[in-house]
């Protein structure tokens, strides 16, 4: 049988299932060349779907497996490409039967946690106008904001990112984090738009 | 309860770790106190923000995935993006012949008065738009010995004009009093000063703010002092009151712990310059700088700053 990947699957696994820096280059073998794509189309072809599903299954699986492996679900039970496929033929299948939703994006995900927020239906907030918004926001953040921010998006403790960002101890890390809130205020605080969307927040 | 552990306490609020009687007085405080609300909501978007983040990289990173594919002669090694941009070879190639220039006319003995002195690129003189100074600037003596006419004075104090214009372009603008949180608390005298005092920066009444803050400071045992002298450092600077703006954010800025620790000693910077205290301004400059984490190094502010002042 011809390498498919640069790494075993058992190397592969491990390096899904260690921290972000090791799941990041995961990916990338995953995803570099066709092959993962071949053997996705291959496979579902094989079951019945048309080309242009297939394409599609991929498409929007590929989305669902790297959102799966950052948020820590995929746990190494089965092979990678198994499960990426198994995602995508899913995604397919429930396409096929009418029942298939876009999945819930990271910020949905994050809204939907947010109770309080949804105990207030005039809150009701446009999808594409949040996202924008929060671009622009992230885009005034500064470089060492951003890495908090990321780091922290992806779930590592204050002592880690502490020792990530070279910082001599935890506090110091949550004293920068605090930093940071407090720019992301001021910055707010300038624009009568952005308080206005600070404002639909509040309780 | 300090800033910072009031934003431990919001985020254990909003990952549900709170038990439910916390949660219920957390509820209650957030009706009660707008500046608190205001921060649950802060925390509430950067949670949004982090969520975006992550959109952002699944996006970007299929697309990038997706068009290595569709060019497969493309390496996909790591490699820094910097090397696989032409502008970029250019300038390193450009970067690296002036320094090779540059160390041939520095072994080259002093040339004749008819041939005009090659020297460094000379520090910018216009306050307005200072070059970016990514690197510190060397102390090595560009030069001095060979004879140079320059056009950029060389005295090494700026004028008092290029001094104001820096102290104008680098004070903070717009600083946020210290313990907002407080604005409503009144359960003790020195507290309900305090918020009278805030109250009264807020509104930019600065004479009786300063007035209300010094009598605070007379209570002994103030748990407050921190945020007085970081709020009349301020206030004292807006009056252009320098050496007492000096004393009281040199006391804020001793406090590692502090809040506004990193601000209060940017701003003693400035202040030094503003009393024309030259020497001392780089001295807090240099403390600045050899902090890595300094909000004042992240855009390499105190850099700047230094580079200006050593260059006039």
């Amino acid at each position: 049988m011809p390498q498919s990947f640069e790494k075993s699957d058992e190397e592969l696994i491990e390096m899904l299932c260690a921290g972000w820096s090791e799941q990041e280059k995961a990916l990338s073998i995953l995803f570099k060349g066709d092959y993962l794509k071949k053997a996705t189309i291959g496979v579902m072809s094989a079951s019945g779907a048309s080309n242009q599903d297939a394409e599609e299954a991929f498409a929007e699986g590929s989305r669902i497996f790297v959102e799966n492996i950052i948020k820590k679900q995929y746990r190494g039970e089965s092979k990678p490409t198994t499960y990426f496929i198994s995602i995508c033929i899913n995604v397919w299948f429930e396409k096929k039967r009418g029942a298939y939703r876009r999945r819930l994006s990271f910020v949905e995900d994050a809204m939907a946690l947010d109770h309080i927020h949804f105990e207030k239906p005039e809150h009701e907030f446009d999808l594409s106008v949040l996202k924008a918004t929060l671009q622009e926001l992230l885009r005034f953040v500064k470089k060492k904001c951003r890495e908090i921010l990321w780091l922290s998006a992806l779930d590592y403790p204050m002592r880690d990112i502490a020792e990530q960002m070279g910082l001599k101890e935890e506090r110091a890390a949550i004293h920068l984090a605090y930093r940071c809130r407090e720019q992301l205020r001021n910055k707010i605080g300038e624009s009568p738009k952005l308080n206005d969307f600070l404002k639909s927040f509040l309780p | 309860m300090s800033d910072l552990e009031q934003d431990l306490q919001i985020e254990a609020f909003l990952n549900g770790d709170l038990s439910e009687e916390e949660q219920v007085l957390l509820i209650k405080q957030m009706a009660q106190n707008s500046v608190l609300a205001e921060r649950i909501a802060i925390h509430r978007i950067q949670r949004l923000m982090k969520a975006q983040m992550l959109d952002d990289y699944i996006e970007e990173k299929l697309a990038e995935w997706q068009q290595q594919n569709e060019n497969p002669q493309t390496s996909n090694k790591f490699t820094p993006k910097g090397w696989k941009n032409k502008p970029f070879l250019f300038a390193t190639g450009a970067l690296l012949f002036f320094f090779i220039l540059f160390a041939i006319l520095k072994t080259i003995p002093p040339a004749p008065p008819t041939v005009p002195p090659s020297s460094p690129q000379p520090p910018p003189t216009d306050v307005e738009s200072p070059s970016p100074a990514n690197t510190p600037p060397s102390n090595e003596k560009p030069i001095a010995e060979q004879p140079k006419k320059s056009t950029i004075p060389q005295s090494d104090a700026p004028s008092n004009i290029q001094r104001l214009a820096l102290v104008d372009q680098f004070a903070i603008k717009n600083a946020q009093p210290g313990g907002t949180y407080l604005l409503e608390q009144r359960n003790t005298e020195a507290q309900s000063l305090f918020s009278d005092a805030l109250k009264a920066q807020i509104n930019q009444d600065n004479q009786s703010a300063i007035g209300l803050y010094e009598q605070l400071k007379k209570i002994k045992d103030n748990t407050l002092i921190f945020h007085i002298n970081y709020n009349l450092g301020q206030l004292y600077f807006a009056e252009k009151k320098y050496q007492k703006a000096i004393e009281c954010f040199s006391m804020v800025s001793e406090n590692k712990n502090y809040d506004y620790q990193n601000e209060a000693q940017w701003m003693l910077a400035i202040s030094y310059l503003a009393n024309n205290q030259i020497d001392v301004c780089k001295n807090t400059l240099q403390e600045i700088i050899s902090n890595s984490w300094h909000l004042y190094n992240e855009e390499q502010q105190a850099s700047k700053l230094l580079f200006l002042l050593n260059g006039k």
